[in-house]
């Protein structure tokens, strides 16, 4: 019995020599995937967004304002001569937003004439860009009413100690659980990356069990096992494992120890569930190919079923705001139970007591390939199936 | 004249076969309509309420006076924000947010409204669940709208006591006052911005796994199309091919960018020709972009093992969610190899808009991409036919 998964451990290490697919569609993939998401939004929270300008007034105050802006971390000033220039720059997403000074401000600001401002923002795309512009404007209209204020308490005499009561009675002190800079990094990578390792779990394996059909090596696959088909998935799934684990970890002590990412809790019990997460895709994908025991309909539907986990994880739109009707498909992705664990780990710092469930379910995809043993026990026997 | 008319049907036999292959390939019909045509109305599904709204707040009230209460009950009445719990400390707020039952947690000191009363400023202190961005989102909205009203109603509580009333006041509070528009997505829901996004992504995605699949499958089966040259000319195979993958897209980019959206009753101010007149820009694109890179693939199984990760990465490059101005240069570069960089930044501008003047520079860009994605397949392919030659000769 050892001996043949120990056979079996063997020759599936002789296919990975043989073929490059399998190497690059772990190994290759995952790097370029950390690559590119490592990198890609390493600002963690998009600096100088370009908003536009339309000043009608052309004043000193206008002008003041319009550096002010300027000024702000977040923002970059467009200057733009006419409205409709503005607002066509606006609808293509080429600004963020943009603020139009009335003609007389300054005047009407002296006199108290209570002059307004115009602010358009396209809340649509680039949504964060949209967002965030939005918050820099409106942040600079009330700085700049505060100045405005500040003087007038001042001419009546009000002292400096009172001002800040009297222009904000109130403040709010905002604190971000588990990522104080409101990084977009640190909200998003490690779970898009494990994301993609799922999805590579997936294809690969569904890939590796499926072409012992396609290129008719069952057979002598189920000879190495002495008939067994346990032994042969098994043993075909070790390496894998191995692999997917090693990557993984690698991956979570990468973000968290050379990158800096916060976490909480111990990373440990996050490589706990990566490994977890690695045997759930993988009873998926040998679930598949039991289903379809045929290459590319298995690799087919793999994918087709991989990427909806992205969505089904509730890590970008939460579970609850998905209709009732299709919440209960998120059970069925492994990323969600993954992500459960993830939010507690890593922004409240919880131990074992508090996600354990989660554990157990990503345990219980287990069970999966049970359920349909048999027909691919048949399917490895006697190559009932179309090849392609 | 002849040989115009053998130019034709040539193509006409080429598109036709290319149809026929299509067709009876289970796994290119799997991903062609399956994906294609379940696949957009599941994502406007999912997609569809796209905001937390009403999310459960805890709140430790440690002053309990008249101006937290009204501070609260505002905070209630916001839109974003539903007071669910209310704690004695925040210890017991921290475990129910750490239990997953309220998402944000609102404190309010014990000083809170004696410091109004004494016109010294006063702080509330908010704490936020990271885990997902619209939990943060929901509480800073609610939380700052609440805060800025209740700073108005302060002050003009207070200059009434010292005389001002009426006009008078409101000058004294905000003399500068302001109207913002908030364009396409007021809520910034997902909905919206994340569909449009979505619907383009499916077509080129589909369009490019599918035909790379039956491109491997040919390769596998020593049936390449690179193999027909000689009889045919390179324009004719990759027009007559292009020819049948355009009737297939053109179908599912109707249904799938015009129809699922009207059914799900999505903004769209676009007409149908207009819309129509972009997907056959994009269309054409993505032909040529998948014949391009289908080059590359030998076997029919690969691709998707080995490609499938690119689609979260071409979703970014969009620039729908990190503003493309902010991409570095390198990924900027990267990003003109998808044709959806353009086509959903068109879509997304068009169905906004309605106006075809407003994406001119985006049909600008997909008709460069089209070409020298039409010379670089073309290329590909008198290469692949030579490699070919050379090993039956060898």
């Amino acid at each position: 019995m050892l001996q043949n998964l120990y056979n079996v451990i063997r020759r599936e290490i002789r296919i990975w020599r043989n073929r490059p697919i399998y190497f690059l569609g772990s190994v290759g993939v995952m790097l370029a995937a950390t690559l590119f998401f490592t990198t890609f939004m390493k600002e963690g929270l998009p600096q100088e967004l370009r908003i536009g300008v339309v000043d009608l007034d052309n004043s000193s105050t206008s002008r003041n304002f319009r550096q002010q802006l300027d000024a702000t971390q977040m923002g970059q000033v467009v200057e733009f001569a006419s409205l409709s220039a503005a607002q066509r720059e606006l609808e293509t997403g080429r600004i963020n937003g943009y603020v139009v000074v009335p003609e007389h401000f300054d005047q009407e600001v002296q006199a108290f004439h209570c002059p307004k401002l115009q602010v358009q923002v396209n809340l649509m795309y680039p949504v964060i860009g949209g967002a965030l512009a939005y918050k820099d404007i409106l942040f600079m209209v009330n700085l700049t009413n505060g100045a405005v204020q500040r003087q007038v308490l001042r001419a009546k005499g009000v002292p400096e100690y009172e001002i800040m009561g009297r222009l904000q009675p109130i403040t709010t002190d905002a604190h971000y659980i588990g990522n104080a800079p409101t990084n977009y990094s640190y909200y998003l990578v490690n779970m898009i990356l494990m994301g993609i390792l799922g999805m590579c779990v997936t294809l690969v394996v569904a890939y590796s069990v499926g072409s012992e059909l396609k290129y008719g090596t069952s057979k002598h696959l189920l000879e190495c096992t002495g008939d067994d088909i346990w032994t042969a998935i098994v043993g075909k799934l070790v390496p894998y494992t191995v692999l997917f684990t090693v990557l993984g970890t690698c991956l979570q002590l990468l973000l968290f120890g050379p990158l800096h990412y916060p976490i909480a809790g111990n990373v440990g019990w996050l490589i706990l569930a990566t490994l977890a997460m690695i045997l759930a895709y993988e009873a998926i994908a040998v679930f598949i190919v039991s289903v379809v025991p045929t290459l590319r309909l298995g690799v087919c539907l793999s994918a087709l079923y991989s990427v909806l986990g992205f969505s089904f994880a509730g890590f970008t739109l939460p579970i609850s705001a998905i209709p009732a009707g299709v919440q209960g498909l998120s059970i069925l992705f492994p990323l969600r139970f993954y992500y459960l664990i993830y939010t507690k780990v890593v922004y409240f710092g919880c131990g074992f007591d508090a996600w354990w469930p989660y554990l157990v379910a990503l345990l219980a995809f287990q069970l999966l390939p049970f359920v349909l043993c048999k027909r691919l026990y048949n399917a490895y026997k006697y190559q009932n199936y179309p090849r392609n | 004249m002849s040989y115009i008319s053998k130019w034709f049907s040539e193509t006409w036999q080429i598109f036709i076969n290319e149809l026929r292959e299509v067709f009876h390939d289970s796994g290119v019909m799997i991903i062609f309509f399956f994906a294609g045509l379940v696949y957009p109305p599941l994502y406007n599904w999912i997609y569809s309420i796209g905001s937390v709204d009403e999310m459960p707040v805890a709140v430790v009230d440690l002053s309990q006076g008249s101006y937290s209460r009204r501070y609260l009950q505002k905070l209630d009445a916001t839109r974003e924000c539903e007071l669910a719990y209310s704690c004695i400390s925040l210890e017991e707020a921290q475990e129910l947010m750490v239990s997953g039952k309220v998402h944000g947690i609102v404190l309010i000191p014990e000083d809170f409204d004696t410091r109004i009363v004494h016109a010294e400023q006063a702080t509330v202190s908010t704490y936020a669940d990271m885990s997902t961005f619209l939990y943060y989102k929901a509480l800073t909205i609610g939380t700052n709208l609440v805060m800025l009203d209740e700073v108005h109603t302060i002050q003009t509580e207070r200059y009434a006591a010292s005389g001002f009333t009426g006009q008078d006041a409101l000058q004294l509070v905000e003399p500068i006052q302001y109207d913002d528009t908030r364009l396409y997505n007021p809520n910034i829901s997902f909905t919206m911005f994340f569909v449009y996004m979505c619907l383009f992504m499916i077509l080129q995605q589909v369009m490019f796994y599918g035909s790379t699949t039956l491109a491997g499958t040919l390769r596998e089966e020593g049936r390449s199309f690179a193999r027909q040259i000689g009889g045919h000319g390179v324009g004719r195979i990759v027009l007559g091919r292009g020819a049948a993958y355009f009737l297939i897209f053109m179908f599912l980019g109707v249904y799938g960018a015009i129809l699922v959206p009207w059914l799900f009753h999505m903004p769209i101010q676009a007409s149908f020709w207009d819309t129509l007149i972009l997907l056959a820009f994009f269309v054409a694109d993505i032909i040529l972009f998948s014949f391009t890179w289908s080059s590359a693939i030998a076997k029919r199984e690969t691709v998707l093992v080995l490609l499938l990760f690119v689609s979260p990465i071409a979703v970014f490059l969009t620039g729908f969610t990190w503003p493309a101005s902010n991409f570095s240069p390198f990924w900027k570069v990267i990003s003109y190899v998808f044709p959806t960089t353009f086509g959903c930044r068109a879509y997304m501008t068009l169905s906004n808009t309605g106006s075809l003047s407003a994406i001119a520079p985006e049909l600008w860009y997909m008709t460069i991409q089209t070409v020298v994605y039409y010379v670089l397949a073309s290329v590909a392919m008198l290469v692949e036919n030579k490699i070919i030659t050379v090993r039956q000769k060898g």
